[in-house]
């Protein structure tokens, strides 16, 4: 198979599908083909449906050789990140406790994809419950960074980020609650959407943070993560936090380009304590890029990054530990030692310190609203730089060094992760570009002028 | 909080954590507490306003 077709956009094979120059049964057996060949060297995949996938690719062929045509995502081999319930097929949430669950139904946003003629291929690797890892002690052995085996995937969805880099699948879903979308996209190379909070159900997801998580779409082009998004956006009763909005394309703007926007610098956020050099230098590269493209470009005053940190550390631990108090009580050891870890802390918060965290969102969401009344976007690191050693990540590392995706979970605005560069040793480094609540589209539109004007998106680690 | 304190907090809440995590643990505690310090606890319940606009309906 040749890297041509693993790393095809969406976009691409879409168009080759839609007129018959692609068949969706050869883009998948090649995928398959591609994943057995290289996966047993990375992990990326718990679980592949191969058969699965092979006979819904057949379904799609015939239904579009019939005039049946649904749309870019018929017969598009996708994965899922294992916390995405899917009716028949383990989903594990990458715990020993869950080990033999098989859900009965199709998470929400699973459920939109495979109505739109999606072809599943597997469950991707997540940290247990999308807050440990990487712990060697996993149930599941962490997924293996592509650019570096000794590196941090990035956590939690790090089977979609190695995946995706590694040319396994063409586009993917995440989870986000504290960076588990964009962390995974930054350290592996590839593009990831945070939507706004309410625009994508998380009904059938297994939940971290009731009030901080995200569900969203992680691919190799911004354009890839906005035609999934056209799918997954949408009203859901099911979650209580989904919000009805107008309908969008969010494919429509992404060739508009940058000039004229008012980008604001994250400068809050970009500090040499939370992000490394190699980090610091792609921010600013990418700050002239806008500059370039004839946005304006200047310094926004967002609140520090621990009062962001301090409120979303303190409301997920008591929003996660409320999930797993019972199972910690009586089967602690059964989780691996990151995750055991860490909600262990749940028991040392009061309720009038979750009262005041919950309070501290409220003016951190206050604060930003009436900063972006002067900008469009605000560009920020995407990570605290290139993936780390996978050995080296403590169990409270960031706790101690607050991420700077932290952010966006706690206002709920739309974030999406870019490449934007290679550290010195040979890893990517990206930014991230926020925006006002369900202003998507307008996050998309600014990442699709930035990359049209650089390539670091087109990067591929050394795999097969 | 002191190591006893944090390990007697863990026992009531149920927890059994065995004694070699339990000085990372106390690292965990501490960095968790310093955070919740940081916290604003205003507006307290105290009344601060003046005696002429608290008889504001």
């Amino acid at each position: 198979m040749s890297d041509d077709l693993a790393y095809l956009t969406i976009a691409e094979a879409a168009r080759r599908i839609e007129t018959r120059a692609l068949s969706p049964v050869d883009l998948t057996e090649a995928l398959i083909a591609r994943a057995q060949a290289v996966d047993p060297a990375l992990g990326s995949f718990v679980t592949r449906t191969d058969d699965a996938a092979r006979a819904a690719a057949q379904d799609a062929e015939k239904e579009i050789a019939a005039g049946r045509y649904r749309g870019p995502l018929h017969g598009m081999p996708i994965a899922l990140k294992e916390a995405f319930d899917t009716a028949g097929v383990r989903t594990t949430v990458g715990s020993k406790l869950l080990c033999d669950r098989v859900p009965s139904t199709d998470a929400a946003a699973w459920a939109r994809l495979r109505a739109a003629g999606a072809v599943l291929l597997g469950k991707l690797e997540t940290t247990e419950f999308c807050y440990g890892g990487p712990s060697d002690d996993s149930f599941f052995k962490p997924a293996r960074n592509p650019w570096n085996a000794e590196c941090y995937a990035g956590g939690s969805s790090s089977g979609a980020g190695v995946s995706l880099a590694s040319g396994l699948t063409m586009g993917a879903l995440g989870t986000d609650t504290g960076g588990s979308i964009r962390l995974p996209a930054a350290y592996c190379g590839i593009t990831g959407l945070m939507p706004s909070y309410g625009l994508v159900s998380r009904a059938g997801v297994f939940p971290l943070s009731a009030t901080l998580d995200h569900v969203g779409p992680m691919a190799r082009t911004v354009e890839d993560c906005a035609i999934l998004l056209n799918v997954l956006a949408g009203f859901d009763a099911a979650d209580p936090d989904s919000v009805a909005r107008p309908d969008t394309d969010y494919t429509d703007g992404l060739g508009i380009g940058a000039r004229g926007l008012r980008v604001g610098l994250a400068g809050a956020l970009a500090q040499e304590d939370a992000v490394a050099p190699d980090g610091l230098t792609a921010y600013r590269a990418a700050a002239d890029t806008f500059r370039e493209l004839g946005a304006e470009v200047r310094e926004a005053a967002l609140p520090s990054l621990t009062d962001f940190a301090t409120a979303q550390i303190i409301i997920t631990l008591v929003e996660g530990y409320a999930i797993h108090e019972k199972d910690l009580q009586n089967r602690r050891a059964d989780y691996s030692y990151h995750s055991r870890m860490r909600l262990s802390l749940g028991p040392f918060i009061r309720a009038v310190d979750y009262a005041r965290a919950l309070r501290l969102r409220e003016k951190l969401i206050a604060d930003y609203n009436a900063v972006m009344a002067d900008f469009d976007v605000i560009l920020a690191p995407g990570a605290p730089g290139p993936a780390p050693k996978a050995a080296g990540v403590g169990a409270f590392q960031f706790f101690s060094k607050p991420l700077v995706t932290m952010p966006a979970n706690v206002l709920g605005v739309p974030a999406l992760g870019l490449p934007a560069g290679m550290s010195t040793d040979g890893l990517p480094v990206a930014v991230q570009l926020m925006g006002k609540r369900f202003d998507d589209a307008l996050v998309l539109q600014a990442g699709a002028a930035f990359q049209a004007a650089t390539d670091w998106h087109t990067a591929r680690p050394p795999v097969g | 909080m002191t190591p006893d304190e944090i390990t007697k907090a863990l026992s009531d809440a149920g927890l059994t954590v065995p004694d070699d995590e339990l000085s990372t643990m106390h690292d965990g505690v501490a960095i968790l507490l310093a955070l919740i310090e940081r916290l604003d606890d205003s507006p307290r319940a105290t009344n601060t306003v003046s005696s002429d606009e608290s008889d504001a309906s």
